[in-house]
């Protein structure tokens, strides 16, 4: 995750990464949703399985 | 270091009495080569010059060439896995490593680490004297260690490595890499603006670290483990590698393999009377890509010759750049010792 930066290869050449963010950042506030139920979680992890997967 | 063995001097009631003691340390010979291992990831068979490719590979080819190549080399067509085989000599699933390190499934194959169990290389090697540098993708931690909180146990430093720089996930932006300098995170040295590509950086790196091991302590021999992000995805190589493989591909997938298949007959790299293997499940024939229709965007049949391109290119660039010979290889070989560089090609890994 990147922070008030895009820390990849910028996805056009409008603007040179990492591009920071030129103010201050006071605070960041992530969040995880609760999942539903326990399919939820369990189609979760299949799914980031196959991303991981996917991307050998 | 601290002795592992017991003091073997005299503790006498006074100094008089007393007799100092030091452990032997561990003495190399000209019989301790430093070894180099270099790793490709992704990279097929028939990839390198070497091995009957057309993509340009001289100095990987001139060391071929003075040297031996084997053709046997099985990988487990996934990279922790494969990476864990290299560094224990051991079975994946033995070790721990059933699949990438992403995945931790709380078996005790699949764990994402190599067990404590298992000794690297790197380990090895070091208890016998060697300096020894990790350089590159690791991917041999579980990915929710690899932060800046750690754990750092299964890091390269804390499995047998002096020094480190490199990625410690399976893949990394070859132009804006997410770099770790032994155990602390590092922004890259310049950008791409300037000439900026990861694989020429692992390069400077590893001359780096024999550099100062070798100006000081030249009777010491080395393990470098230097492996490059290359050709694994994300398929990013500086312009005017890949513009000067336009056009080459265009024949299609297989026209080319077809190339290859034969050269590496004439070359013998494969038995006489070897198969071409048919065509991976999913891989089209090329002559069903879809062909462009000039007022649209890239067509598939474009986009595929645009990758095969950009990944030709992105085999070169470290070894054109750093001289018209493997001179860093050879820079550092102070004294008597012979260096022993070691190609291995993951393919797929």
């Amino acid at each position: 995750m990147s922070i008030g930066k895009d820390s990849l290869s910028p996805v056009t050449g409008d603007y040179r990464a990492p591009f920071p963010f030129s103010g201050t950042i006071h605070r960041v506030e992530v969040t995880f949703l609760p999942f539903q139920s326990p399919s939820d979680e369990k189609k979760e992890a299949r799914d980031r399985y196959h991303t991981e997967m996917a991307r050998q | 270091m601290i002795p592992k063995e017991p003091f073997k001097g005299v503790l006498g009631r006074t100094y008089q009495e007393s007799s100092p003691w030091w452990p032997e340390p561990k003495r190399t010979s000209e019989n301790n080569p430093n070894v180099i291992i270099i790793l490709f990831d992704d990279m097929g068979f028939s990839h390198l010059g070497c091995y009957g490719s057309t993509i340009e590979t001289p100095n990987i080819d001139r060391l071929a060439a003075g040297g031996l190549r084997y053709n046997n080399f099985h990988t487990t067509d996934l990279c922790s896995p494969t990476r864990a085989c290299l560094m224990t000599g051991r079975d994946h699933h033995t070790v721990g490593m059933r699949s990438i390190s992403n995945i931790n499934t709380g078996f005790p194959n699949t764990q994402g680490n190599i067990t404590p169990h298992a000794a690297t290389i790197a380990e090895m090697l070091r208890e016998e004297g060697y300096a020894t540098f990790c350089v590159g993708k690791w991917h041999l931690a579980q990915t929710q260690d690899t932060s800046t909180a750690g754990p750092f146990d299964q890091w390269p430093v804390q499995r047998g490595f002096d020094r480190y720089y490199g990625f410690l996930d399976g893949e990394t932006d070859q132009f804006y890499p997410s770099l770790t300098y032994d155990n602390h995170p590092v922004d890259p040295p310049f950008g791409p603006e300037e000439g900026y590509h990861l694989t020429e950086d692992l390069v400077d790196h590893s001359m780096e670290f024999i550099r100062d091991l070798k100006s000081l302590r030249p009777d010491r021999p080395y393990f470098l483990y230097l492996a490059f992000g290359a050709t694994h995805a994300p398929h990013q190589a500086p312009t005017e590698f890949i513009n000067k493989y336009r056009g080459r591909f265009d024949a299609g997938w297989d026209v080319i393999r077809e190339q290859w298949y034969k050269r590496q007959l004439d070359m013998g790299i494969i038995p006489e009377g070897t198969e071409l293997a048919p065509r991976n499940p999913g891989v089209k024939p090329w002559s069903l890509t879809a062909i462009s229709i000039p007022t649209i965007m890239w067509s598939d049949r474009d986009r595929k010759c645009r990758w095969a391109q950009a990944r030709s290119g992105y085999v070169s660039p470290g070894w054109i750049k750093k001289g018209s010979s493997p001179s860093w290889l050879m820079e550092w070989n102070a004294g008597p010792w012979k260096c022993l560089p070691y190609c291995a090609v993951a393919a797929p890994a």
